[in-house]
């Protein structure tokens, strides 16, 4: 409760400051990072929900202790109700307002006040709900005196309903808005996070590093996705206390079972990429990159390297139930790909719970069509395809983060683009940025080529990923600018189709339209391929177009670096 | 005459009485969910709403002339721009010049327009841009940061009449009927035009010709808001075209060319389009809304309504009629004549 009060406080008196600066109308004054750049209508109006929302809060303590004495219902208890679905609707109205802006600008336009301005409007609308939660009365002080009964989520759907809308609340902030904001932000949302588990599951179960401040996120950056990059000793450190909190809390999952491991297809693999035969050490690996050929190194599969990894070991993300303990029993909410390919029609992205995710999803209850049969038309499952994809979700969950460590390789010092400079990104500063591919069997990333030099890993299950030379750029067919988007790092050719493993019956998927011509030619541009077992670790070097394929149910995390 | 409001009013921007200087710091002003009636002058000419306040054009009991009314909270940028294009013979000012009544145009994705002499468009990255270069004054804290002009000019638009913006875009109306959209072309069927990176390109005025030659007479309206764009002819057709996607789905038969649109075979006779809602007026001087009723911009007791549905204003229909309609994102005006 103090949490959220003093949130509340600090919005309440930076807006007081911007909205002071601008009717002085003097020149220093307020830092670009702030919310000014909203307007001070809106700025104003997010105050007057921070004062509205203390003041109530003051009302409901007052309450609280007349109740105490005098069994009575307050004549002005419907004014009261009134006054708080007023501003619960305000709040909206402000995430709203500042969602909008995120689909009028190109993101990389975007002035990062509208992303603070959702971020505050969500930390007042779930310091509300928390405010108006029942079982949030049992919060605050006298907390410390009451063991957890009573306090135990066992039931209630309403409960269920009111904490999934407080959940909602803060992971919309932290997915759509990035959790923008220096004061309060990212850093706010994470402590509310482990807060609010500690409360519904009483204290000492939730386990959430980030109440112990181990993870400590970039604040400030443009880009709500930046790492820090933590000494081999803090690493090391890290794990140990990580490996003692995973015996505390295995009890719930040590004896449950794994995902399925079952395959619908399985791509022949006649062109392998060079396997380096022991855990490259980052001299050897450095050796590698430099010792390439006109600085131009070849893809490599490097086995062994995330064998301590706790996602691999005491913390197994193979388990479902423990994946679950980790988001909440399964609340938090992820941004899921939906539909086969994000080049296909009918694509979408949606934004559900984890929970959710793995039972619609990654284990469906009615078994996928039988595998035996029929392997070319593996894909006519008729649900679509759900791929948690892309997304940057140790930055969302850095109780997950800490199960896995950044792999020393990922310091060594890349050559630049082979072939074209202009591909080159600036350097990545606070460490390489990490990406979560957590999908069923039968997920599809179209070729592509990344920004960045990329370390692949295979966490659970299986991947095939086929690479093409960035010297073949010329015959890889492909995109342009579509709708307003830059598309040029990605291919028309689906491979999968071609080499007839899938078939797309919207006619579009045949890679660009004009038949066997392309077709042939395309076949003779030389490439290597791989299956990706897990434990394993593919390197992806910049400027090599690459197709991905989740054979089983796969889990896997990229480290783009420079 | 009588304004009706009705929708989002989080600054008081519907309550004239007030001059909207009624805000407290404990006390939110609640919407209006019905339409309400909020001024009475001898004329009302024109209204002009903005998300955080609105504009008044009319001539008071007993008065001479026209002046400028607001309620609710204006924002420093707009009293700026209005002072210093007021001064600024090179910008065009609509009827109502001599009240500082500048036609600018703010789309929700920053950029401004302002149309000025010599048939031109001066386009700017943001308010602040425009302030800063086109007026040098430096409304805030931004000295040295921004000093790359991102001003464009479209040259060869005679005789624009109105001039509005969308989400990501604009839209110019002239004298002629001639509808020019440009804007962001991740949102292409708010232009209604074809998009061509040469020869009509997506970010340059270009001719909506579907709009041309069309059998009741040229355009004599415009309106837009959010991504839905709407155009009246002389003889009283309604066309309305966008983005369905990011729409919410308003309008079922609309598309990103511009489409007719039938209200129970009414003559339309006036149009205004919200963030996600469009309000209506007949020939018949009946009241038609559609869209999201969040705020209570619909003026109806539904959440929202799926389609055209007869809003009831309870006017003494003998000696009242409505003479027009404008919408805000989140709200919506009805002008009402008294007769006699």
């Amino acid at each position: 409760m103090a949490h959220c009060l003093s949130a509340a406080e600090e919005i309440r008196s930076e807006c007081a400051s911007i909205l002071e600066d601008k009717n002085e109308e003097d020149n220093g004054g307020t830092s670009s990072s702030s919310i000014s750049g909203c307007g001070e209508p809106l700025v104003q109006l997010l105050q007057r929900q921070a004062s509205i929302l203390l003041e109530l809060h003051i009302h409901l303590l007052d309450e609280a202790e007349e109740v105490k004495k005098i069994k009575r219902v307050g004549e002005d208890n419907a004014s009261r109700q009134d006054t708080l679905l007023l501003l619960k609707r305000r709040l909206d109205d402000l995430l709203s307002a500042s969602y909008a802006k995120f689909y009028a600008y190109i993101f990389k336009d975007l002035p990062t006040c509208w992303r603070q301005l959702y971020t505050d409007a969500a930390i007042l609308k779930f310091s509300l709900l928390f405010l108006t939660w029942p079982s949030a009365a049992a919060d605050s002080d006298e907390r410390r005196g009451r063991s957890s009964d009573g306090l135990q989520g066992e039931g209630g759907t309403v409960e269920d309903a009111e904490m999934d809308e407080m959940v909602k609340t803060l992971d919309l902030a932290l997915i759509l808005a990035g959790a923008a904001g220096g004061q309060r932000g990212r850093r706010w949302i994470d402590r509310a996070f482990a807060l609010l588990e500690e409360v519904w599951q009483g204290p000492g179960v939730a386990v959430t590093p980030a109440s112990s401040g181990v993870v400590d996120m970039d604040m400030d950056s443009a880009r709500p996705s930046k790492k820090r990059r933590m000494s081999d000793k803090q690493q090391q450190q890290q794990q140990q206390q990580q490996q003692q909190q995973g015996n505390v809390a295995s009890a719930t999952w040590q004896d449950t079972p794994s995902f399925s491991a079952a395959e619908t297809f399985i791509p022949p693999v006649k062109l392998p990429v060079r396997r380096s035969s022991s855990q490259a050490s980052m001299e050897d690996f450095q050796a590698y990159l430099s010792a390439s050929p006109a600085g131009r190194p070849a893809p490599l599969v490097i086995p062994g390297l995330t064998d301590a990894w706790p996602a691999r070991t005491t913390r197994p993300w193979k388990k479902p139930a423990y994946l679950l303990s980790r988001t909440f029993a399964g609340r938090r909410l992820v941004p899921v790909e939906i539909g086969r390919s994000y080049v296909d029609d009918g694509w979408g992205q949606k934004i559900i719970s984890f929970g959710e995710f793995l039972e619609q999803y990654i284990s469906p209850p009615s078994p996928s069509p039988s595998p035996s049969h029929n392997t070319s038309t593996s894909e006519t499952n008729s649900k679509k395809i759900g791929y948690l994809a892309q997304h940057q979700l140790f930055v969302q969950l850095p109780q997950l983060r800490n199960d896995i460590l950044i792999p020393d390789l990922c310091y060594t010092a890349p050559p630049l683009h082979p072939t074209d400079p202009s591909q080159d990104q600036p350097e990545l500063l606070d460490g390489p940025q990490l990406n979560a591919w957590f999908g069923p069997s039968g997920t599809i990333t179209p070729l592509h080529t990344d920004p960045y030099h990329n370390l692949l890993v295979q966490v659970v299950g299986r991947k095939y990923v086929r690479l093409y030379a960035p010297d073949e750029t010329p015959r890889m067919r492909a995109r342009g600018r579509e709708g307003g988007v830059e598309m040029g790092n990605t291919s028309f050719v689906d491979v999968g189709v071609m080499e007839g493993w899938d078939c797309v019956d919207d006619g579009n998927g045949d890679g660009g339209g004009d038949g066997e011509e392309w077709e042939a030619e395309f076949r003779k541009v030389p490439y290597v391929e791989c299956i990706l077992e897990p434990g394993d670790t593919l390197y992806i070097p910049i400027g090599w177009w690459h197709y991905v394929r989740g054979l089983s149910v796969s889990f896997s995390v990229s480290f783009w670096w420079n | 005459m009588e304004l009706y409001a009705t929708g989002f009013n989080a600054w008081n921007q519907l309550r004239f009485e007030d001059g909207g200087n009624g805000l407290h710091l404990h006390q939110e002003p609640d919407d209006i969910r019905v339409f309400t009636r909020v001024l009475s002058d001898d004329a009302i000419d024109h209204v002009d709403p903005f998300i955080s306040y609105t504009l008044v054009r009319s001539r008071p009991a007993g008065g001479l002339s026209f002046r400028l009314r607001s309620a609710g909270m204006v924002p420093k940028e707009h009293d700026a721009l209005r002072a210093a294009a007021d001064d600024d013979d090179d910008i065009y000012k609509s009827q109502s010049a001599k009240l500082g009544h500048v036609n600018f145009a703010e789309a929700s994705n920053g950029f401004v327009i302002v149309y000025g002499r010599l048939d031109t468009f001066h386009q700017y990255q943001s308010m602040r841009d425009l302030l800063s270069h086109k007026y040098n004054n430096n409304l805030k804290e931004t000295p040295g940061t921004d000093t790359t002009t991102t001003q464009h000019t479209f040259s060869g638009f005679p005789n624009v009449v109105q001039l509005v913006a969308y989400e990501t875009g604009f839209a110019a109306l002239s004298s002629t009927g001639q509808v020019w959209t440009w804007g962001d072309e991740r949102y292409a069927a708010c232009l209604g035009r074809d998009v061509d990176d040469d020869t009509s390109p997506p970010n340059k005025p270009g001719l909506v010709t579907d709009l041309e030659d069309l059998p009741t007479g040229p355009i004599t309206k415009i309106a837009a808001g959010g991504y839905t764009l709407a155009a009246l002819t002389a003889g009283n057709d309604l066309y309305c075209w966008g983005d369905r996607g990011r729409s919410a789905v308003i309008l079922d038969d609309m598309g990103d060319r511009p489409t007719p649109i039938v209200i129970d075979d009414n003559d339309i006779a006036d149009i205004g389009v919200g963030d996600q809602h469009l309000i209506a007026l007949t020939v018949d001087g009946e009241l038609f809304t559609i869209g999201n009723n969040s705020n209570g911009q619909l003026g109806l007791q539904a959440s929202s309504a799926a389609s055209w549905t007869r809003v009831d204003l309870g006017l003494d229909t003998a000696r009242q009629s409505i003479v027009g309609v404008a919408a805000g994102s989140r709200n919506s005006f009805v002008i009402v004549r008294n007769q006699g």
